[in-house]
């Protein structure tokens, strides 16, 4: 069989080609606490929270090609919110969660401001401020945040059944929240991108002039973007707090934003699976670096490695494997329906020999009489 | 893609979760342990310990060879400053597995926590549950231990010989987890002492504290040891620093200065006691100087120059790189060890004698194990880890390591009071303090 194999976009092998592709993901979701020990279980949650976040800033800074420093700042807000009303103020880890997105979209949204008049460099500049002034202000406020003591004792408690008992069933309780943000997540940036926003927010980041001339309202859609953004980093912030039950101000300082960043690039920016891939790498990484080497050098390692994936994969993990899944599957697009291609005046003549233009088998248009029954 | 393919896999996926919500948790054992054996009930339930909750049989004897975990920070910025200590621990089992004085070969697991609680909570899972290690012999860092305290109980797993200086670490309900360091309530003890030798009627005291966790402790135990030793001396200034903050102090010696404080307490954060000093040599100010005890080295004071002349630190440890330690038998002996066994570790390094010394503790504790009726088991650490009474090599003479059960918590309550000389070129000796068994609240 001749490589690359073809698949008509919208066939039913291309749409069982999609349904198992879901199907596989699924059974990789449900499998994984059965095939990994519990410590490793905990450590793939870290790496699906990183990836909630990195979901938020690649909404941010992928898609709409806004540069933000501040992005562990959100994360901090939303964890810190999460960690003080469960720890000092006794209410429940749902509601905290929703009031943290709610303080970061209220605080995404203020921040997100300035990029209205600012863009590149400037705004970064901009975002690294608030990404600067977390730290000190958690312990400045050490009353409420407990200082650079940290905060502790937040969780999530499992629901009373037997499949969630005990410390393992607790590390998969909190496994299966972070999928289902981690989903909820990827389908609020899905949706956004695929809708009037994210057209919005396209022809801005391509072309503002032109964007604005054609009616597009900048400042709704940058500000709400941004707010959007720093939600999800909140939420994300949210679920690390109860996964890990400790909050210090280090752990939401510049270098998570570094991290997030890094994640960002190395997975494949404004792809919607680059930021999982990115995190997967940027927190394993330095894990297995230092299992190998038990020594400073495992820095290096890990310095040398994000180096070399920058260079080896300019567009990202996810553009690598896209690049090399084409080159086994190749999904190419349905011709147009023969009165489609009747009725368009402007296709040009030409175009009628194209054999992508015609239905398969083919090789010239078919009779306009050939059109489907019922077709307009 | 169809605009309909997300929900239809998140509806998949939300149902897959759900099914797979009926039946056991994956990877669940039965916890839960007893003894038969009425010392380990008696001394288990001397400690607070309850065996049935422990995962495992905690009293089983250690085969000939088993694991040991130490978290530290291997990358990121505190690395520079704590990494070394890995290479001094590693002396220290190497030489105790190579001398044989131990039923049970030690193999020392290090793991790469960036000095971040949460990575600390992360690696000692994989300690704990892919490398089966039987206890630690390091967590560095108070807060880093704390986040792991409550994983260490719930699997009765000792951990002996942190270096966390924090007051917060002797807590009963974790009678498993034993400081080594010098504690910093030790520190303002005597501190507090000196000040009411030297000024029966009282005097006025600046403070210096880094807005940290050992800084809110030094806060805390300053205002406790004034108010129970009675001291009529009180505090004029109160200046606080950063722990990131790199630039000198000046406005803070300035402020303090100004307040005719003729006493300063002192606890910055690493090589802010470098700037500290200094400044204060610039402006002029020389009060009575008490400096913590994490800035008490030759590298830091050598880098003060003469600014430093006089400041007074607590001393436990002997200091390698100071004159009058440097031909020290035991000095000799450790460099001797690290030189053969770990060849990495730098001789020349404090923080890796600290690392042998971190390690001794949890060396000792195994040794006393092995010769009681608990044996060399977890249960038997934990015990004889709150039942010690040694003189490790590196602390100087008149400094013991001494745990007496949940009565005295603190293990290292003694030090001297040390100035400074330029001269000299390393800590004088001054006046021992000793405060064994009084400094558990």
């Amino acid at each position: 069989m001749a490589l690359p194999l073809e698949i008509r976009s919208g066939s039913a092998l291309d749409r069982g080609w999609r349904l198992g592709r879901a199907v596989a993901l699924v059974v990789l979701v449900v499998a994984l606490p059965y095939a990994v020990e519990t410590f490793r279980l905990g450590q793939i949650t870290g790496a699906l929270i990183l990836a909630v976040a990195v979901v938020g800033l690649n909404l941010l800074s992928g898609f709409t090609g806004q540069i933000s420093l501040g992005h562990a700042a959100f994360f901090g807000i939303g964890a810190y919110t999460t960690g003080v009303m469960t720890v000092t103020f006794d209410y429940g880890v749902v509601p905290s969660f929703v009031v943290g997105m709610a303080m970061c979209f209220v605080v995404g949204v203020i921040v997100g401001l300035p990029a209205l008049r600012l863009q590149g460099m400037y705004l970064a500049l901009v975002t690294l401020a608030v990404g600067v002034l977390l730290p000190s202000l958690i312990r400045r406020l050490d009353g409420l945040t407990g200082g650079s003591s940290g905060l502790f004792g937040m969780e999530f408690e499992p629901p009373d059944i037997a499949y969630f008992a005990g410390r393992a069933g607790g590390a998969v309780w909190i496994y299966y929240v972070t999928v289902v943000a981690l989903v909820l997540s990827c389908l609020v940036v899905w949706n956004l991108m695929n809708g009037r926003i994210g057209r919005a927010v396209t022809a801005l980041r391509d072309n503002e002039a032109a964007a604005i001339v054609m009616g597009v309202n900048r400042a709704f859609v940058r500000t709400v973007v941004f707010g959007i953004s720093a939600a999800i980093a909140g939420l994300a912030g949210g679920l690390f707090a109860v996964n890990s039950g400790v909050l210090t101000p280090d752990a939401v300082s510049l270098l998570l934003t570094i991290n997030l960043l890094v994640a960002m690039v190395l997975g494949g920016r404004a792809s919607f699976w680059g930021p999982i891939l990115g995190a997967f790498v940027i927190y394993f990484v330095p894990v297995w670096t230092s299992d190998v080497t038990q020594a400073p050098i495992s820095g290096v390692i890990f310095g040398a490695l994000v180096i070399a994936l920058v260079f080896v994969l300019p567009g990202g993990i996810a553009g690598g494997l896209n690049a090399l899944l084409r080159r086994v599957v190749r999904i190419v697009p349905q011709p147009p329906r023969r009165d489609e291609v009747t009725r368009s005046s402007s296709l040009p003549d030409d175009l009628s020999d194209d054999p992508v233009l015609l239905a398969p088998g083919r090789t010239e248009p078919e009779p306009a009489s050939a059109a489907r029954p019922g077709s307009p | 893609m169809s605009k309909r393919t997300p929900l239809v896999a998140l509806a998949a996926t939300l149902a897959t979760l759900a099914i797979a919500g009926c039946g056991a948790a994956p990877g669940s054992t039965e916890g839960g342990s007893s003894s038969d054996n009425p010392a380990a009930a008696a001394a288990a339930q001397g400690l607070g310990i309850d065996l049935a909750a422990c995962p495992g049989d905690v009293t089983t004897v250690f085969g000939p060879q088993e694991k040991v975990g130490l978290t530290l920070p291997l990358t990121g910025g505190p690395a520079s400053a704590f990494a070394t200590l890995g290479p001094g621990a590693l002396a220290a089992f190497e030489q105790a597995n190579a001398t044989a004085d131990l039923p049970t070969k030690f193999e020392l697991v290090q793991k790469d926590d960036q000095f971040q609680p949460d990575k600390t909570l992360a690696a000692a899972q994989g300690l704990i549950q892919q490398d089966g290690v039987v206890g630690f012999s390091g967590v560095t860092g108070t807060a880093n231990a704390l986040a792991i305290r409550d994983l260490l109980k719930e699997d009765c797993i000792p951990a002996l010989g942190l270096p966390a200086g924090g007051t917060v670490i002797n807590d009963p309900a974790y009678p498993g987890i034993v400081q080594t360091t010098v504690p910093f309530t030790l520190d303002a003890r005597v501190w507090v002492e000196d000040v009411n030798r030297r000024f029966p009627d009282g005097t006025g005291i600046a403070t210096f504290i880094g807005n940290t966790e050992s800084g809110k402790d030094y806060t805390a135990d300053i205002a406790k040891w004034m108010e129970r030793t009675g001291s009529k001396s009180r505090i004029v200034a109160t200046e606080s620093i950063e722990a990131t903050d790199a630039a000198a102090p000046s406005s803070a010696i300035t402020t303090m200065r100004n307040s005719g404080a003729q006493v300063l307490f002192a606890a910055p954060t690493g090589a802010q006691c470098v700037s500290m000093m200094t400044e204060m040599a610039n402006q002029g100010w020389k009060p009575i100087t008490y400096l913590t005890t994490n800035c008490a080295s030759t590298a830091f004071f050598s880098a003060a120059g003469p600014a430093g002349e006089g400041v007074l630190t607590v001393q436990a440890f002997k200091d390698v790189n100071s004159p009058r330690f440097k031909n020290d038998p035991d000095v000799q002996a450790v460099r001797a060890a690290m030189e053969k066994y770990s060849p990495s570790a730098d001789p020349d390094n404090t923080t890796a004698y600290g690392g042998f010394t971190y390690a001794s503790v949890f060396l000792e504790a195994a040794r006393e194990a092995a010769k009681s009726d608990l044996g060399l088991s977890r249960l038997g650490l934990i015990v004889a880890g709150r039942h010690l009474d040694f003189h490790p090599p590196m602390f100087i003479d008149g400094v013991d390591f001494t745990t007496d059960g949940l009565e005295d918590m603190v293990p290292v309550e003694a030090g001297e009071l040390n100035p400074w000389s330029v001269a000299e070129g390393g800590f004088v000796q001054g006046t021992l303090y000793d405060f064994e068994g009084q400094l558990t609240d």
